[in-house]
């Protein structure tokens, strides 16, 4: 007899046998049957059928065998007696399907009452030795296996479960053999192949295993003291990797999790002698797993007050003498695989002890020992380990990653040691995701999650941990072997921006810590103005950096200020004492402000220049005179001496004159006046003619206060502040004739309209004699207007019949004729000079800004002050109901 | 025909890891319960004899499978020749309810069964027994899964506290014998043409 060439052939051979047999076992023909039965067991003898296809026929032969030993046990009793069958089996001609065979009467033969069997199991698992084939061999100990499976011993019998154990140890341990054996078949190239049918074929050995756990039941003892040793001493006698790295697992998962806390020491001791090769990472979170997963049902079913622990053993103290025996004796072990096995320690840690930090800060000093005997060898993979093991990267163990990295830092100083001795991209990798955590959302709002910093200790390590990113430099990119000089611009760039985002971080983190401050700890204003001043001082170190970071330490300044102005109203009796603190907190600001001058040099000037107005402003709410004084002269230093370009000293000046103008308490020495003649003497030097302009007419308004109503001043109630008629006409005519300077005739009209509208705002607000803008005013500027938009047009026209002309093309002298009609572009001007191009699109406008736009229309130009006049003119009209002044108007 | 022999049913329950497979047939099987959680590798199969509305012996083989894909390295060869498939689920646990389609549809791949729209399906939502605080899978959604499927019976169970397992393998012995008597009347059919030529040669040459 022999096999099919086929698979498709053996399976359709396979379904006729049974069919066959099925037949003769109908007509009671057992003999027949047994020879049909005998024709299927051939197809397994096929020498080249591979793990996957031979599992299907035997699947296919298993539901077969199972029919026929239905039949051996009803027929018992009718003439085929079992052990005369037994017997008869025997003779069959090829060893497979003998075995095979026997088995299956044999099994039958336990089913019957009183047989011998003991005997009959001994006398299988003896003949199995026949098969020595290491497929053949598993799969037919796996059929032993699975037809004894009801049948061993009865539980009630003497010694029942130490021969059943003996009995499917012993079958593991042949299967083990075969298993191991396949591995070094065949020639060495087929290596790889070999490998992948073993992996194919581990669950025959580890269905081994379930069925040692399924006989051993809760029997720890006969566990611990028969039963792991021997599985030990096989795993590690077979020196095997796929083996031992495949048991071990196995192990892990199908005893019970209890027995693993009982018998831990011998898993971790026996997995020292294990091959080299053999993932150590792997066994030790495969272990680790089961028993977070032990704790954890365990609470689950235990009362919910009962917060303690329920296991008294320190198992984490067992894995810690485990990691030390292994450093010591697999120096070769990379820091790859030691941090594998220390997150998996880590997250075990935190499941168990979830309060005990130290725990965590022993691990990590031992990594850093590790780093540092490593030195300058570690490899970029080594790098994203690190990164995973300093961001406790996805453990379950984690319930809280803003709570972690809270105790983290505050308590552990290896993990300081260990951030401080990795490459500074890791460093910013892990600094990034620690404050990234801590600025993000909260997600559960329970107090637990809630991060005080309650001691000048946690802040100080807070500060220690965030150093490297304070005084970082430039980071440095890897490197790249094709550097042309776009790419290192390109480089360049993105170290500006890189920089810049992890400042930006710094400046949040500094809000955040001062924010979670525990305000029972540090009730005082000056116990917090101490902690600011921590913070400030090791911002300090980032020289250059500064200029992202201190401006948010000055409002944090600003902040406690108005604290300090709170209290100092609320309690009288302390009054001197906040206002002191005050002044010593705004020469705080001072000093910061020093600061970014002296180290940053030009980069931030204007920046320098806003500090000081903004402080000025604070100081003049809370009348502290000379303070304000003394920020708004520093501002003026710096517009004098370093803002050199002439549109930023546009704006500071228009900035200076909106703070200006807004203050009260300098009107009690002579500073305000020096200072706002000294703003619109600035203004009126500014080197261009538009700007000087503006900034004048922004000025006219200095002499000219309105009221605040948020510090209780009422329109025509409150008298005691600046205003001087005479001198805003001044500054008028100054801008006229700034205006009427400028040689740009659009932009001259456009200058004039603005004019113009500030003198209707004047007029609106006071009477002639105050503000001396009056009706015969107003209608000179008008009539100058008009004059001058006349021979605006007459400009435009001629340009157009010059392109009429050019073009001779109808259609294009049409558009361009009713240009601004059809065109659906709008231009306006911007109150610095900028010109703005407003789009219709589908009814939601969306503005474009620039100095000059390059392809403008005359047309479109001319037009900006044209409709800005008519807008104007339409105003004066609607005003003609409410005001009988404006009839007076003529336009 | 011949008489009918006792038959054998082969059932097999999938589902994910943890949703406590091994649990049911345990309970169902040996009326035992234990609260360790142990992995099964491959496929682990018991018997037992059923009657099936009084009338009717047959020997059930429940197949409880690996939940965990590594744990089946040679395939699901023995998915095929079964008469009923359980599907279970954890009512504690929302990814297992939403696997169940696909253990379903993994099932029809494999099992080559000869009509897939009728072969019988059984769903369980396992663990009934936990605090209602912890379920997150509702009965109504089962229910719609259940009728989605083909209007397959669901059973709310408890391994634990033996709820509804013998009610629920009842009925799974019940649809298993449904399916195993129409397969073997359809096997019968399209065999025996073609096996005849065979069996005579055969009966000829070894009749010496």
């Amino acid at each position: 007899m022999s096999y099919s060439e086929t698979v498709e052939q053996a399976i359709s051979n396979i379904k006729q046998q049974t069919v066959l047999m099925q037949r003769s076992l109908n007509n009671k023909k057992l003999m027949d049957a047994l020879k049909y039965t005998s024709t299927m067991l051939t197809e397994l003898r096929n020498p080249k059928l591979l793990p996957k296809q031979y599992y299907e026929l035997y699947i296919q032969i298993f539901d077969s065998l199972t029919i026929l030993s239905a039949y051996l046990v009803e027929n018992h009793s009718n003439g085929h007696h079992l052990a005369a069958l037994y017997e008869l089996v025997q003779y069959a001609g090829n060893v497979v399907p003998r075995l095979y065979l026997m088995i299956t009467v044999g099994t039958s033969y336990l089913k019957i009452p009183n047989s011998p069997r003991e005997e009959i199991l001994r006398d299988m698992i003896e003949m199995c030795r026949g098969v020595q084939n290491p497929i053949r061999g598993l799969f037919l100990r796996y059929y032993l296996s699975q037809r004894t499976k009801q049948l061993l011993l009865p539980i009630e019998q003497k010694d029942s479960i130490e021969f059943n154990s003996q009995f499917i140890i012993t079958n593991f341990i042949e299967m083990n053999k075969l298993w191991v054996r396949l591995q070094h078949q065949g020639p060495l190239r087929e290596r790889d192949q070999r490998t992948k049918e073993r992996k194919e074929l581990q669950i025959l050995v580890g269905s081994q295993l379930v069925r040692l756990s399924q006989i051993v039941d809760d029997n720890l003892t006969l566990y611990e003291e028969e039963i792991l040793p021997i599985l030990l001493e096989q795993i590690v006698q077979c020196r095997d990797v796929v083996c031992q790295e495949y048991l071990y697992d196995v192990i892990c998962q199908v005893f019970p999790d209890e027995f693993h806390l009982k018998t831990l020491d011998a898993l971790l001791d026996t997995s020292l002698q294990l091959n080299m090769e053999v993932s150590v990472t792997k066994i030790i979170l495969t272990l680790c797993e089961r028993l977070n997963g032990y704790i954890e049902r365990i609470r689950q079913n235990q009362s919910e007050d009962n917060d303690q622990n329920p296991i008294k053993e320190d198992i984490l103290e067992r894995f810690w003498k485990h990691l030390l025996k292994l450093n010591d004796e697999r120096p070769d072990l990379s820091i790859q695989e030691l941090s594998g096995i220390i997150l998996s320690i880590m997250n075990l840690s935190l499941i168990w002890y979830p309060t005990n930090i130290q725990n965590l800060n022993k691990l990590f000093g031992l990594v850093t020992q590790k780093c540092k005997d490593f030195g300058e060898e570690r490899t970029q993979d080594s790098e994203s380990f690190m990164v995973k093991l300093l961001t406790a990267h996805d453990l379950d163990g984690v319930k809280n990653y803003k709570k972690y990295f809270f105790d983290i830092i505050t308590q552990c100083d290896s993990f300081q040691d260990l951030l401080s001795i990795q490459n500074s991209l890791s460093q910013m990798d892990v600094l990034t995701l620690i404050i990234n955590c801590f600025l993000g959302n909260d997600t559960d709002k329970k107090s637990e999650s809630q991060i005080l910093i309650s001691t000048k200790t946690q802040l100080e390590r807070f500060l220690i941990i965030l150093e490297p990113m304070i005084t970082i430099k430039t980071l440095t990119p890897p490197p790249d072997k094709n550097t042309n000089e776009i790419k290192e611009y390109n480089a360049q760039l993105s170290r500006e921006y890189l920089l810049s985002v992890h400042q930006e971080k710094l400046a949040k983190m500094c809000h955040f810590l001062i924010q979670n401050i525990d305000k029972t700890q540090f009730k005082t204003v000056e116990s917090q103005l101490e902690l600011l001043l921590m913070i400030k001082n090791v911002y300090h170190k980032g020289g250059k950096n500064i200029r992202f970071t201190y401006p948010t330490i000055v409002t944090n300044f600003w902040r406690m200020i108005r604290k300090c102005n709170i209290f100092k109203v609320k309690i009288p009796k302390r009054k001197q004492y906040y206002e002191n603190l005050m002044k010593q907190i705004f020469k705080y600001i001072s000093r910061c402000i020093n600061d970014m001058f002296n180290n940053c040099g030009n980069v931030c000037m204007d920046l320098i220049y806003k500090l000081n107005l903004q402080s000025a402003a604070l100081a003049d709410q809370l009348s502290l005179v000379e303070i304000s004084y003394d920020f708004f002269s520093e501002a003026f230093s710096v517009f004098e001496e370093s803002l050199s370009d002439s549109r930023t000293q546009f704006q500071a000046l228009i900035f200076m004159a909106q703070t200006l103008q807004k203050t009260r308490s300098l009107y009690k020495e002579d500073y305000y006046n020096q200072l706002i003649v000294r703003t619109t003497l600035h203004g009126s030097k500014l080197l261009k003619k538009e700007d000087q302009c503006r900034a004048v007419y922004v000025c006219s308004h200095l002499w000219w206060a309105t009221e605040i109503s948020s510090i209780g001043e009422e329109e025509g109630e409150t008298t005691n502040f600046v205003r001087d008629g005479k001198r805003v006409l001044e500054c008028l005519q100054r801008s006229l004739r700034a205006a009427d300077s400028r040689m740009d005739n659009v932009e001259s009209c456009e200058l004039m309209v603005e004019i113009l509208n500030v003198c209707l705002y004047y007029f609106v607000h006071g009477d002639e004699q105050t503000t001396h803008v009056g009706i015969s005013y107003i209608n000179g500027l008008i009539e100058l207007i008009k004059n001058n938009l006349k021979s605006l047009r007459l400009e435009g026209e001629q340009r157009i019949s010059e392109m009429n002309v050019n073009n001779g093309d109808s259609n294009n002298v049409n558009n361009s004729a009713n240009g601004s009609i059809a065109n659906k572009d709008k231009y306006v001007m911007g109150l610095d000079g900028t010109y703005i191009k407003l789009r219709n699109i589908n009814n939601s406008s969306s503005a474009h800004i620039d100095f000059k736009i390059k392809d403008m229309n005359i047309n479109d130009m001319i037009q900006i002050p044209v409709e800005h006049f008519d807008r104007t003119c339409e105003y004066i009209i609607n005003q003609r109901d409410i005001d009988n002044r404006f009839k007076m108007v003529e336009l | 025909m011949s008489t009918r022999k006792k038959n054998i049913l082969k059932v097999i329950i999938l589902g994910d890891s943890g949703v406590g497979k091994t649990s049911l047939m345990h309970r169902y099987v040996n009326d035992k319960y234990s609260q360790q959680y142990k992995a099964t590798i491959g496929a682990d199969f018991l018997t037992k004899e059923v009657n099936i509305d009084s009338d009717k012996v047959a020997t059930m083989q429940v197949w409880d499978t690996a939940g965990q894909e590594r744990f089946q390295s040679l395939g699901v060869a023995f998915y095929r020749g079964a008469d009923c498939c359980v599907l279970v689920y954890d009512v504690t646990n929302t990814k297992s309810f939403q696997n169940i389609k696909s253990w379903r549809d993994e099932f029809l791949v494999h099992a080559n069964v000869s009509t897939p729209e009728t072969f019988p399906f059984v769903l369980l939502g396992n663990k009934i027994d936990t605090d209602d605080s912890k379920k997150v899978v509702t009965n109504k959604a089962a229910q719609e899964l259940a009728a989605s499927l083909g209007n397959i019976p669901l059973f709310f169970t408890s391994a634990k506290t033996a709820i509804n397992v013998d009610t629920a393998f009842q009925e799974i012995a019940r649809s298993a014998l449904q399916q195993n008597q129409n397969d073997a009347d359809s096997f019968e059919d399209d065999f025996n043409d073609a096996i005849n030529i065979q069996l005579d040669n055969d009966t000829n040459s070894c009749s010496c």
